[in-house]
């Protein structure tokens, strides 16, 4: 399969910087600390984990709205980070985004029409009549009506306003759709429309997915394969079955204790592995595995060495010592 | 499809939007608060008096010198009475309403262009841009205001354009300052993220996305200020440093009446009201328009509604 987007060793630490006019660096946030990983051609690939664990971080990398520390993201065999100005502008239009709050993605006072039509005034793609033809399609194509672009954001429901958010992210025909959190604001009920409109549309014009989510439920539903990040480490890495069948990393397992089964006999049954303490400071990190301060099945050597993403399965990258099927023992 | 919003019903939807532009936000602000719209009405009353000077008063009776018409009382020739050169009272206020007007808007605009400039400057941009920026309005705000205006135009010279020259080379920092904050924080929403990943330049950014979100206070506080733009052109020219005679203004009147102030109260009253009318107008307008397009009062207002 054709690789679309490859991300190598990316890191992004934020300065905390103290002083008014002479600011020094006090310490940094370690937000992406050296994640590896590749989406290919067509698919939809999950990036989840807690919120701070840098998920969101590394959607914007990608976008190049904020610049790494080191690393490189390659679309189409390509490093964009080397691109100048024009270079990724033009680039911009093959990576979109949609965001997790449809109440703040867009702007209160341009109309909807407006909204959509924006990125094709932007790049120069369609003007006057032509570009009011495109945003009814686009309209329609997310399954609003076309008479809707008169109107303003406040007149809509967050479901129809994440319509409209998609509408924007498709005006310029991209190759890859980064999808931050996208249903995480919305009713369940909506939700599960807004993930079958996605797949649909992937279906229909051929899209690649970035997909970020919290929730393991919601992913299974949708991505090809799932990484799961932990304090800014991918610490799983593996096909969408072979993740949700048999979770080699204990945080993949206990995340997955997490996810309700809709059947309420086996979801009483079910034992729910729950973490001990909070995520720690992602400023000073713990040594070793980033996970053997809540780890139930630490040793001694994980707090020395850092285990590293390795080939457990086929396609299945695991970063754990003890790495094997369902590690930690649930009676 | 999508559920509609509880509010939402049919018949709005053939409608014309009830829009957010912020014109239409503005018009019917004003339109509710009746302290705002009694604003709106002095204000345009200033404004016609000012263009239509010449057919209410004739120029003539309000400059020059006229020796048996001295310090007449209010009556049915001369309705505000005549000054100490026999000038008819009446006829200086409506010449002088030119100069509150001219004063007013222009020196407004004039520290709005460079307020506005430097404030989106300094909250974009950040960094050194807005050390400089923020530090060099600092100065500004270092002096009284009035002894500040006193100042420059001592620099400049008296006159009317330096009056305007001056008051907006104060007004700037206060609008830069203001518009900054508002700039920062709109500057982090979802929407301009979503404006720079689809490849907006910053011009772009900034004149679509962030300016009509962030102009708001800088509204309110401009219609505030237009008031207290007159009382200083007024003051600086009871100073004597501002307007030059025989050119009627407001201020000048209030100066001239001191020494008569027992024998021709009536010298000193018109004036003093007409100032007192007309920032007052554009106080209350200010004070409207806060009330409705503050993004706080706004929020509560629909967290109420929304129960």
């Amino acid at each position: 399969m054709d690789m679309l987007l490859r991300i190598e060793n990316l890191i992004k630490y934020f300065p905390i910087k103290r002083g008014v006019m002479f600011q020094k660096e006090v310490g940094r946030v370690h937000a992406v600390d050296g994640i590896n990983f590749h989406i290919n051609k067509g698919e939809t690939f999950g990036l989840v984990g807690e919120s701070g664990c840098g998920k969101t971080t590394t959607a914007r990398l990608i976008l190049r709205l904020i610049e790494p520390t080191s690393g490189t993201v390659s679309f189409k065999g390509e490093n964009i980070l080397t691109y100048d100005k024009n270079k990724m502008r033009e680039t911009r239009r093959e990576i979109q985004v949609i965001f997790q709050d449809p109440f703040a993605s867009l702007n209160p006072r341009m109309t909807v029409g407006d909204i959509i039509g924006e990125p094709l005034l932007v790049h120069e793609v369609a003007n006057g009549f032509e570009r009011k033809k495109r945003v009814k399609e686009l309209l329609e194509m997310v399954g609003l009506e076309s008479e809707y672009a008169r109107h303003y954001p406040h007149q809509f429901s967050g479901g129809q306003r994440q319509r409209i958010g998609v509408a924007r992210a498709l005006a310029l025909n991209p190759k890859l759709i980064i999808c931050d959190e996208p249903v995480s604001a919305l009713d369940v009920s909506v939700q599960s429309q807004i993930i079958n409109l996605l797949a649909e549309l992937q279906e229909k014009l051929g899209l690649t997915y970035l997909f970020i989510a919290h929730d393991l439920g919601v992913v299974r539903h949708l991505c090809d394969r799932v990484g799961v990040m932990y304090l800014g480490k991918i610490v799983e890495l593996a096909n969408n079955n072979e993740l949700y069948n048999a979770p080699h990393h204990p945080y993949t397992q206990s995340l997955l204790s997490a996810v309700p089964i809709p059947d309420p006999k086996k979801e009483k049954k079910k034992k729910r592995i729950i973490l001990k303490g909070d995520v720690p400071s992602p400023v000073n990190p713990p040594s070793g595995c980033r996970f053997h301060t809540r780890c139930p099945i630490a040793q001694e050597i994980c707090s020395r060495v850092e285990p590293k993403l390795r080939e457990i399965m086929e396609n299945q990258w695991t970063a754990c010592h003890f790495a094997k099927p369902n590690p930690i023992p649930v009676d | 499809m999508a559920k509609l919003p509880e509010e939402f019903n049919l018949e709005e939807i053939d409608q014309e939007p009830r829009g957010t532009t912020l014109k239409r936000e503005i018009l019917v602000t004003l339109r509710k608060n009746k302290m705002a719209s009694f604003g709106l009405i002095v204000i345009a009353i200033l404004v016609l008096v000012a263009i239509f000077a010449p057919v209410i008063a004739p120029y003539k009776n309000a400059v020059g010198f006229y020796p048996e018409e001295i310090l007449k009382p209010p009556s049915v020739e001369h309705m505000m009475g005549t000054d100490d050169l026999g000038r008819d009272i009446f006829a200086r206020i409506v010449w002088g309403s030119r100069v509150s007007v001219e004063v007013g808007i222009l020196a407004v605009a004039f520290g709005l262009i460079i307020g506005l400039f430097m404030g989106a400057l300094a909250g974009y941009k950040g960094g050194m841009a807005d050390t400089l920026i923020m530090r060099t309005a600092d100065v500004f705000f270092a002096f009284p205001y009035i002894l500040g205006a006193i100042a420059v135009m001592t620099i400049l010279g008296p006159g009317l354009e330096n009056v305007i020259i001056a008051i907006g080379v104060l007004e700037w920092a206060y609008i830069a300052r203001l518009f900054r904050g508002s700039v920062l924080a709109t500057k982090v929403n979802d929407y301009v993220e979503a404006a720079r990943a689809i490849g907006a330049d910053d011009k772009r950014i900034i004149m679509k996305h962030i300016l009509p979100n962030a102009i708001t206070p800088v509204i309110v506080y401009s219609a505030m200020s237009v008031g207290t733009a007159i009382i200083t052109e007024a003051a600086l020219s009871f100073l004597g440093v501002g307007v030059q005679p025989p050119r009627p203004s407001w201020g000048w009147m209030l100066s001239d009446s001191r020494a008569f102030m027992s024998r021709a109260p009536w010298m000193m009253y018109f004036p003093g009201l007409a100032i007192l009318v007309t920032v007052l107008g554009f106080v209350l307008v200010a004070d409207g328009l806060r009330d409705m397009l503050d993004p706080r009062l706004k929020g509560m207002s629909e967290h109420v509604t929304r129960g």
